[in-house]
């Protein structure tokens, strides 16, 4: 069996060394990460709510995640996900312990990637927010009405 | 000399609004001479320019810089990082207005009217790729600003990484090499005064980090 702390070590010292070449710009470099795994993958949708419906189950299919929801504000754009037991999550983990903060997210990558492409819309993601105790990560995104 | 460089980066500006005037190629051409005289890592010379001045190629670029820019300003509107930044401005219907221009990406559009962009690309394989083409562009702008001619770098098209490759399309920049940044380049229509700056008693420290002089 493969050692998955061999990729986590691996993934999160990427991470670091990314948020110490650009800082806070990091954050907008790493917006297709994930992006790759997922054009591979068949998914479909003509809504964003549809296409989030898909991906999420499709992630939760491969044990990416263990679940995820989101709910609306009232300007019908700005959307939070929480998104529960992430298999990225010990990659955070380590990140945090060396003071680097939340700022990529492929789950999160994947679903507005799937929107822009299949539906065409602009997408923003705002902020990520990581709680390790409860093992769910809180990430807000901007869903535009158009492109 | 120099006090006429330390001058010349004092009274530099970033411009944003250019007269409706085209910039002679020889001027470009010192701008560009400046650039390549740029110290760079391992002298790699990463630099690459390509001078836009078709009207479709500023218009795409101008667009790219404007969803950009909104896309970012509207998520900083949305989490409350906009109003961290604008607490100082108490009038609230200015801040409207200041929240909308951002939103709206408008903040960047200038780009598409600059008589001239010229965009800085790197190549990728030496060493130093920031931060060698980061001093070559320094060197343009203080060369512009000595002829006269007022610069702005607009990063929106390059920020986000999906927008970079729709630049990199855009300017058909090949595999190896990367847009680095676009730099607006024309006969300033406008006069900004000076930013603020940090002064140095708050940015200089003394054999290690933090430490001050006389401490």
């Amino acid at each position: 069996m493969i050692d998955s702390s061999y990729f986590q070590d691996t993934f999160s010292a990427l991470v670091k060394a990314l948020y110490y070449e650009r800082g806070r710009g990091a954050y907008f470099r790493a917006t297709m990460v994930g992006r790759d795994y997922i054009d591979r993958m068949e998914i479909k949708g003509n809504t964003s709510e549809k296409v989030i419906e898909n991906c999420v189950k499709f992630l939760v299919e491969k044990d990416i995640v263990e679940k995820a929801a989101y709910k609306k504000d009232e300007s019908d754009t700005f959307f939070t996900f929480e998104i529960k037991g992430c298999i990225h999550l010990p990659v955070e983990a380590r990140l945090k312990e060396q003071g680097v903060p939340a700022f990529v997210c492929p789950p999160i990558n994947i679903i507005l990637h799937k929107i822009r492409q299949l539906i065409g819309l602009a997408v923003e993601i705002a902020d990520i927010s990581v709680n390790q105790e409860e093992g769910t990560c809180v990430v807000r995104v901007v869903i535009f009405k158009q492109q | 000399m120099m006090d006429d460089v330390l001058g010349l980066m004092k009274t530099r500006r970033s411009i944003r609004r250019f007269k409706q005037k085209d910039v002679p190629d020889e001027l470009l051409e010192k701008i560009m001479e400046a650039g390549r005289w740029a110290p760079s890592g391992d002298n790699g010379q990463a630099w690459r320019f390509i001078v836009v001045r078709d009207p479709a190629t500023k218009e795409a670029l101008g667009k790219i810089a404007t969803e950009g820019s909104g896309r970012r300003f509207t998520a900083e509107y949305f989490t409350g990082r906009l109003d961290e930044r604008f607490e100082g401005l108490k009038d609230e219907q200015k801040k409207a207005k200041a929240f909308q221009k951002l939103r709206s990406g408008v903040v960047s559009s200038f780009l598409a009217d600059a008589p001239v962009i010229i965009v800085v690309c790197a190549y990728l394989d030496v060493w130093d790729v920031p931060y060698d083409v980061a001093m070559a562009t320094q060197n343009m702008q203080l060369m512009a600003h000595s002829l006269g001619l007022g610069t702005c770098v607009v990063v929106a098209p390059v920020c986000d990484i999906v927008d970079d490759h729709k630049t990199m399309e855009l300017l058909k920049v090949p595999h190896g090499y990367k847009v680095a940044l676009p730099l607006a380049v024309g006969y300033p229509d406008e006069s900004p005064g000076p930013r603020p700056r940090w002064a140095l008693e708050d940015i200089v420290f003394y054999e290690e980090f933090g430490k001050r002089r006389g401490r």
